[in-house]
């Protein structure tokens, strides 16, 4: 029999190591752990969620609210109003947050387009609904060109086993120039006088950041040394 | 042919709190094991349970739940025994409560059974087991077995007064509020998933009662006085600001049956809280000891016990709680039990005591075990059974950290027990 030096008590010959204060079990004579466990070593099978159920139940969440303003709205108004813009809501929250998980494995390479499509098409139905003029000549840019950096960004992430760093700054850099385009955008639209003010500081800032990222992935020492200072 | 009508029960008052408590990971189970001498034979075990499970309708029986209160239905046919996983308790989706609210498990020569506690308590428990594991030694080897008040003739109807609710019957005029003070919470690192370890002392039964009288005090209650020395030191480990520091407290379930005279195979016990504060001074053993044995002697009273049933069951019969649907009382209930329930007692020892059983049986069984799962918010737990001259105390934890166990058992061997300890963990900690 072996006993714990530190504890006093003495262990079981399924024991490698005391249970109380985890000191191994060392005796010349006995070959510890041997013994017949307590319980079997299989392991504990994890529990299943049932995926339809949950589906069921955020479906659920997002109808009813969806039913409830629609018939509010034909009670008052006899028509659709302002419950056009909570519906479409609901379902663009719909299609971004519950619809991936339909799938068994969603690609965020064909949903993050999905995803823009929706917005682009919620911002139209405010713009003919508002009787704006602000679609095409800013919206649909800029929704657009963020859609466009974003569906890259997500494409190589995926695809690209490296790099990351790259890409990071590429991401950064377009972020830069969807802020230009924004401004520029605004000011067309609008009809400002002033042509670019405040996007060239951001665009200037995130060339810098993108070209600094750019430059650590090229610099193998210095994102090491970058790595050893920041490693969380 | 006629479907025979299958029993349905009404909770009984202590049963109402645990379906409600329940939630992802957490189901309020204990498990009494018998270890045979001879590996068991699954087979036979199936038929045992199958000739059993008719006379325990309260116990072979199912959670549904109703729109207002959860209730118990009798199980149509036995459930499948199955084969152990790596540790005791391991917690099922809610869902499986409502196909069996007991498992039947074996592995090598150990037949255990895991008991939802809505169903019953481990005195109403142990009757179960022994009963099945009369019943298996019988098919098995063909002995015949004396049946008792403890191990029951699957022949016999079932009585009344075992599917009797006594809380209702033994309520007092006037209740009692507990007005318990919050204790010291025992945290550490969670270990996440569902495995628990569970740490197994073995002590010799003669020496630790030799003890015990020793300090002038029962075993549990001498159990209860070195845990609450150990709670004081690891609170001390923990927590160096002295007035920082809270009651250290340990909750003891009391066996009401022996207290009224009653045979019900439902919940029937109540509890005790004998505990110290520390930030009052240091404390001997011995005056722990005696401080622990007063305070049973003037809590365990038919009167006390009396008024501390007529709060709960003042409760029940309140119209506010009998009205809300079960879903709003459920929510409710939780509350209550996370808010209160947990508080009051750093953890459980529940002392099963001796086990005996006929001569004819006790050749073929060579020990029990009791082990009751850690609470929703506390990490650990601890219950003791004693059989054949050992006494079996089982800790159990969700966290990493054994130190309560370790101060516990190194208590015991520095009181010059000796202590033979078992485990389920395989690894090896460097």
């Amino acid at each position: 029999m072996a006993y714990c030096i530190k504890c006093g008590v003495e262990l079981a010959s399924s024991e490698k190591s005391c249970p109380l204060c985890k000191t191994v079990v060392c005796h010349p004579d006995i070959t510890s752990g041997d013994g017949e466990g307590l319980y079997p070593k299989n392991e504990i099978k994890k529990e299943k969620v049932s995926k339809l159920g949950i589906l069921f139940v955020l479906s659920a969440l997002f109808l009813i609210p969806s039913l409830v303003v629609f018939l509010c709205d034909m009670k008052i108004n006899s028509a659709i109003t302002w419950s056009g813009y909570v519906m479409l809501s609901l379902a663009l929250g719909y299609i971004v947050v519950v619809l991936p998980i339909w799938f068994k494995k969603p690609n965020p390479v064909i949903f993050a387009p999905i995803d823009f499509a929706a917005i682009i098409l919620l911002l139209l139905y405010i713009n003919l609904k508002t009787g704006g003029h602000w679609f095409m000549t800013l919206a649909f840019p800029v929704a657009g060109a963020f859609g466009i950096v974003v569906t890259t960004v997500i494409t190589l992430v995926k695809y690209v086993r490296r790099g990351h760093l790259y890409i990071a700054g590429g991401a950064v850099m377009g972020l830069g120039a969807i802020s230009f385009l924004c401004e520029l955008m605004i000011n067309i639209t609008f009809g400002f006088e002033k042509f670019i003010f405040w996007s060239i500081y951001s665009l200037a800032a995130s060339i810098i950041i993108g070209m600094f990222l750019i430059i650590i992935a090229i610099c193998r020492p210095l994102r090491e040394s970058l790595e050893k200072i920041f490693f969380i | 042919m006629k479907q025979q009508k299958l029993h349905w029960l009404k909770l009984d008052n202590a049963a109402k709190i645990y379906p409600a408590a329940k939630r992802r990971g957490w189901i309020n189970f204990f498990r009494l094991s018998v270890t045979l001498s001879e590996k068991v034979d699954p087979a036979v075990l199936q038929n045992a349970l199958d000739a059993i499970h008719k006379r325990f309708p309260s116990i072979c029986a199912r959670l549904c739940h109703g729109l207002f209160w959860y209730y118990l239905e009798e199980m149509p046919q036995a459930p499948i025994v199955r084969e152990e996983g790596p540790c005791p308790l391991i917690t099922e989706n809610k869902k499986a409560l409502g196909k069996s609210a007991i498992r039947v498990i074996y592995y090598d020569n150990r037949i255990a059974v895991e008991y939802f506690h809505s169903i019953t308590d481990g005195t109403g428990g142990m009757v179960f087991l022994k009963s099945l594991v009369a019943e298996y030694i019988h098919q098995r080897y063909g002995a015949i077995i004396p049946y008792s008040r403890e191990i029951l003739d699957p022949r016999d109807p079932v009585r009344k007064e075992e599917l009797e609710d006594c809380f209702q019957k033994h309520e007092g005029r006037v209740g009692r509020s507990r007005n318990d003070s919050r204790t010291y919470k025992l945290r550490g690192t969670k270990k996440g998933g569902k495995f628990l370890d569970l740490t197994c002392g073995e002590l010799d039964s003669g020496e630790l009662l030799h003890i015990a009288h020793d300090y002038e005090v029962s075993v549990t209650e001498f159990l209860c006085a070195v845990m609450l020395k150990s709670l004081i030191t690891h609170q001390n480990e923990h927590i160096s600001n002295i007035d920082r520091q809270r009651p250290v407290k340990v909750l003891i379930p009391v066996n009401l049956r022996r207290l009224y005279g009653e045979e019900t195979l439902r919940n029937f016990s109540q509890y005790i809280t004998p505990g110290i504060d520390p930030r009052l001074g240091e404390y001997t053993l011995r005056e722990l000891a005696k401080a622990v044995h007063h305070h049973m002697g003037e809590e365990l009273t038919p009167q006390k016990m009396s008024a501390r049933i007529k709060v709960n069951t003042d409760a029940e019969k309140s119209i506010f709680a009998r009205i809300p649907p079960l879903f709003i009382k459920n929510l409710v209930m939780r509350a209550v039990y996370d808010s209160v329930g947990e508080t009051t007692s750093c953890l459980n020892i529940s002392n099963l005591g001796i086990v005996r059983l006929p001569e004819e049986m006790a050749k073929y069984v060579d020990r029990f075990d009791f082990i009751i799962g850690p609470p929703a918010s506390t990490p650990n737990n601890c219950s003791v059974v004693t059989y054949k001259g050992k006494v079996y105390i089982n800790f159990i934890r969700n966290i990493k950290e054994s130190e309560l166990e370790r101060i516990f058992f190194t208590n015991l061997v520095k009181l010059g027990l000796h202590v033979k300890i078992q485990s389920n963990q395989s690894e090896v900690y460097i």
